[in-house]
């Protein structure tokens, strides 16, 4: 069917090119002619398969053996029954074209296969898997029935039949791997190596059909053979020539024990013509020639090389005449060639498309549920319906059970329902209804005013328990709203980075690859993921080093020249291949590193403290250290420390913006109790790259950055976690510099002085007068400090977490080569 | 030192005068004491006077806060009148002034509340 539509992809630019107007739609209804008679030619008449078996018919080998035939008719029973008959016609005439006797033969071999296999099929055993044997059976049993009956009957024929049905057999075998193909049954097939073989002996053993035919003394086979040769070369290169050239040539010379030179003629041109491609169809064809003439030289005598370069020649025009489209196609099925790398880039590109839009869709069906959780607010009850409401669950207590209803509501509704309506304002306004309050038409009228103030009051208490509730549950909603929102948020930037993976960065893997190996180093493959600037990404496949380290003293050194930007070696991504190459991951090296050290006590020199901390790489460039000081001291503030921590990490880890995933854990600590359980945070995120630090406090006391021997605090001021649900998040922002101390305490620590009139000075000052810069050492020593000052004592949990922000610099400088420019990065587009 | 806890009430609004130090000692005593009063005598605001408080430290903040919970589910406002510096810094640091009013004294605050 492709080819088809090759054919017409073919003239469709002749089209556009010269045809206007009434003449293009002539030319549209004759290629739609061409079309249908195409299909029709092919499909309905299968005219190919027809001459195939007309060829295969004819096809001898060592000029007495025909095992092709039974093998082509019991696959072709498989693929196309309905014209089985034709099939088995075309084999038999091709086969009477030698001589009357082989046509009897192989109608008769061709019958008992039929019988065979349609009583195969009655019984409900038709499987490809028996038709080896049915092709063995029938072909051995057949001729030797013909042998007796011709009266050849001897050992040496029995021999000869046997080695017959044998090759069919292998021909069976090959042919149901190859035919399915020619009948173009199956869409996007792409060819195993050894599938290609198989191909190549069908086309060679149909080209054994040509055998004898000449036309003008030249030989039909060897211009057959030369263009297969030439064609698979073009395609798939040496390999793929020099196989298809030993293939074909081996075959012909069975047929024709005189054409043994020819396989070594085809091995060899095929390889010239293969190692020529580049070069192009001009290319192809100039190895074809040398190849072809060289051997003919050395072998043939003076006719012998005219007759080849004639044969040449005819094959070369026939490859020049084959359009292009019909050898992409060809090309999609051939491992190792462009097209087919071209068509698994393509499958891949599109997977990845494919997924990436999924997420996006996930993305926006998260944000549209999020809209509508956060938008849903049942709407406002108007005032008057409120007041209907209240008084009607008012009279339900009071009125319908008096015995002067009738008279308040039936006679005097409306003198009734004001002054209801102006009490119930009056406890809605103030909260308080009293007796004077009431207003007197109704006191003179009622006679339970005592029970409908009562009842007024109660109601008033319900509704407002009932506001609360809503208002409770609009939060709760409001959460999974913003929760949702997140969720959307981060899955939008996931599939951001899926497709920011497509770009094509060839040029630049080139240009990595080129100054690599200018070096002398021997590199498989190299593979940019990311050329972000400071998120650099490069995969290298080179042989395994044993540990000399030449990844850290070599490639990273020199990429690190190539984009100007420190690059590492990423440790814990090198995978060693078991054949002995290794796989590197170089990525951005970060421009700072942090030191930590902590040191805590807990209340009363216990073991469980009511702080928790964490120091960790959120592995985006971000480094989070934070503390966590719960409510009160023991198990209890422990565990609700840790699990605030806990979450925050989690909630950081996913790619959360810090401002989003703080709230989100205070709204699901204020949700989870009622009880007023709360827990200081102190967050602060140091960017790797630029030493950008934000910090974020939640009820925490200040921090300190010691600079040299200046301190100064940083502070900020927002409620702890967990106890009022909707809270705004102050962030605060410095720039820390290499060799900044930063240190975070809580309020055990901070609050330590006690009675000092200022603590943040003599905080500063006991800071200022430390002399060590060793992190672990200043917290050790801040905290000895601040219990030596208590005397002992230990009054609260305490904790003081130092960082040291130091810049990185890498082990080995950076080599400078010469003739290599720095790589130019794409320019990003994120939208 | 202890803490010495006044509460004096103007009609739904509760004084509280602290004087000492509010720490984990005397944080328990003091919210069972804000706990019944509000309880009772339904309170709607609270305004505390905290002239006299030399300390405060985390439970302090707990406390206040609970309280402040209790009494916006009512629509109450909290009011902090006469704070010394230190403790006015502990508040600041802690986020409170995003929630709490902050006035200069006991007559401000009820002033600012509805009552004279």
């Amino acid at each position: 069917m492709f080819l088809l539509r090759k054919w017409t992809g073919l003239v469709r630019p002749m089209q556009s090119y010269f045809l206007t107007g009434g003449i293009t739609i002539i030319l549209r209804r004759f290629i739609q002619s061409i079309k249908k008679w195409g299909y029709i030619v092919f499909f309905k008449w299968s005219i190919l398969h027809l001459v195939m078996g007309f060829l295969l018919g004819r096809a001898l080998i060592l000029q007495e053996l025909s095992p092709f035939a039974v093998p082509y008719f019991a696959v072709m029973y498989f693929l196309r029954k309905d014209k089985i008959f034709y099939i088995g016609l075309a084999l038999v005439f091709g086969a009477s074209t030698h001589h009357a006797g082989l046509g009897w033969m192989t109608f008769f071999s061709l019958f008992l296969t039929l019988i065979t296999l349609l009583i195969m099929e009655r019984h409900h055993k038709t499987d490809l898997s028996y038709t080896p044997f049915i092709v063995l059976g029938s072909v051995l049993i057949s001729h030797t029935i013909y042998d007796y009956y011709e009266g050849t009957w001897n050992g040496y024929a029995l021999f000869m039949n046997g080695v017959e049905a044998v090759m069919s057999l292998v021909l069976t075998l090959i042919f149901i791997q190859s035919l399915p193909v020619l009948s173009f049954k199956k869409q996007r097939y792409q060819l195993k190596n050894e599938e290609v073989v198989c191909l190549v002996i069908l086309l060679a053993s149909v080209m054994t059909g040509t055998i004898g035919w000449y036309v003008e003394n030249t030989s039909v086979e060897h211009i057959l053979s030369r263009f297969l040769v030439l064609v698979f070369a073009f395609i798939g290169g040496g390999t793929v020539g020099a196989t298809v050239g030993v293939v074909t040539g081996i075959i012909l010379s069975l047929a024709d024990i005189n054409a043994m030179y020819q396989m070594s003629l085809l091995a060899f041109s095929g390889l010239l013509a293969g190692l020529l491609k580049e070069g192009g169809r001009l290319g192809t064809i100039a190895g074809m020639m040398i190849g072809s003439s060289i051997l003919s030289i050395y072998v043939g005598n003076q006719g012998e090389i005219i007759a080849s370069v004639r044969e040449s020649a005819v094959a070369v025009l026939l490859f020049l005449l084959m359009p292009r489209p019909i050898l992409t196609a060809i090309s999609r099925y051939i491992p190792g060639s462009q097209e087919y790398m071209q068509s698994q880039n393509d499958y891949l590109r599109k997977v990845r498309d494919v997924t990436a839009e999924k997420v996006q869709n996930f993305a926006r069906l998260f944000e549209q549920l999020s809209v509508s959780f956060i938008e849903y607010a049942p709407a406002e009850q108007e005032n008057e319906q409120k007041i209907d409401l209240f008084l009607s669950e008012v009279t339900r207590q009071t009125c319908q059970k008096c015995w002067k209803k009738e008279q308040c509501w039936d006679r005097d509704f409306l003198n009734t329902y004001e002054s209801m309506a102006v009490m119930a304002k009056q406890i809605d306004e103030t909260g308080e209804l009293h007796q004077m309050d009431v207003p007197g038409p109704f006191q003179k009228k009622c006679v339970k005013t005592d029970k409908v103030i009562q009842a007024m009051h109660h109601q008033l208490d319900q509704l407002k328990h009932h506001l609360q509730m809503k208002r409770q549950i609009q939060d709760a909603r409001r959460l999974v709203g913003d929760q949702l929102a997140g969720v959307s948020r981060v899955m939008r930037d996931f599939s951001k980075e899926i497709q920011k993976e497509a770009e094509d960065l060839n040029v630049q893997e080139q240009q990595i690859l080129n100054a690599l190996e200018g070096l002398g180093l021997s590199i498989r493959d190299v593979e940019v993921v990311s050329l972000e600037e400071g998120n650099v990404h490069i995969r290298v496949t080179l042989p395994s080093c044993f540990a000399r380290d030449e990844c850290q003293k070599i490639v990273a050194p020199l990429l690190t020249n190539l984009l100007g930007e420190n690059i590492a070696v990423k440790q814990d991504e090198m995978e060693d291949d078991a054949d002995g190459y290794c796989i590197l991951s170089l990525v951005s090296a970060k421009e700072y590193m942090v030191e930590t050290g902590v040191a805590g006590a807990a209340k009363g020199g216990k073991l469980l403290s009511g702080d928790s901390f964490k120091s960790m790489d959120l592995g985006n460039g971000k480094f989070a250290l934070a503390i966590s000081d719960g409510m009160g001291n023991g198990e209890r503030a422990h565990m609700e420390s840790t699990a605030t921590l806990e979450l925050l990490q989690q909630l950081l880890k996913s790619g959360m913006d810090e401002t989003l995933a703080l709230k989100s854990v205070n709204s699901i600590l204020s949700l989870r109790s009622t009880d007023e359980i709360f827990a200081t945070v102190d967050l602060a995120l140091i960017d790797l790259y630029s030493a950008d630090t934000r910090f974020i406090k939640f009820g925490s006391t200040p921090s300190f950055v010691k600079r040299g021997n200046r301190v100064f605090t940083i502070s900020s001021s927002n409620l702890p976690i967990g106890i009022i649900q909707d809270i705004e998040v102050d962030v605060v922002s410095e720039q820390l510099k290499p060799g900044d101390l930063l240190i975070m305490m809580t309020d055990g620590i901070y609050d330590a002085p006690g009675d000092v009139e200022n603590k943040e000075r003599w905080m500063k000052r006991i800071i200022a007068e430390l002399e060590t810069d060793d992190p672990q050492e200043v917290a050790d020593c801040l905290l000895e400090r601040v219990i030596r000052h208590h005397y002992g004592e230990i009054a609260d949990d305490m904790t003081v977490m130092v960082a040291r922000i130091d810049r990185q610099l890498p082990e080995w400088s950076a080599i400078q080569i010469p003739n290599f420019d720095k790589i130019e990065r794409p320019s990003q587009t994120v939208s | 030192m202890s803490l010495e806890i006044d509460l004096e009430q103007r009609d739904r609004i509760l004084i509280v005068r602290l004087k000492g130090e509010l720490d984990h000692h005397t944080s328990d005593e003091l919210k069972k004491q804000l706990e019944s009063a509000i309880e009772e005598a339904d309170i709607q605001h609270i305004i505390l006077s905290l002239k006299n408080l030399q300390f405060m430290d985390s439970s302090g903040i707990g406390v206040i806060l609970g309280r402040y919970k209790k009494i916006s589910q009512k629509q109450g406002e909290m009011v902090v009148c006469s704070i010394n510096p230190t403790i006015k810094r502990l508040f600041e640091l802690s986020g409170l002034f995003k929630i709490l009013k902050l006035k200069e004294s006991e007559e401000d605050a009820l002033h600012m509340l509805g009552v004279a």
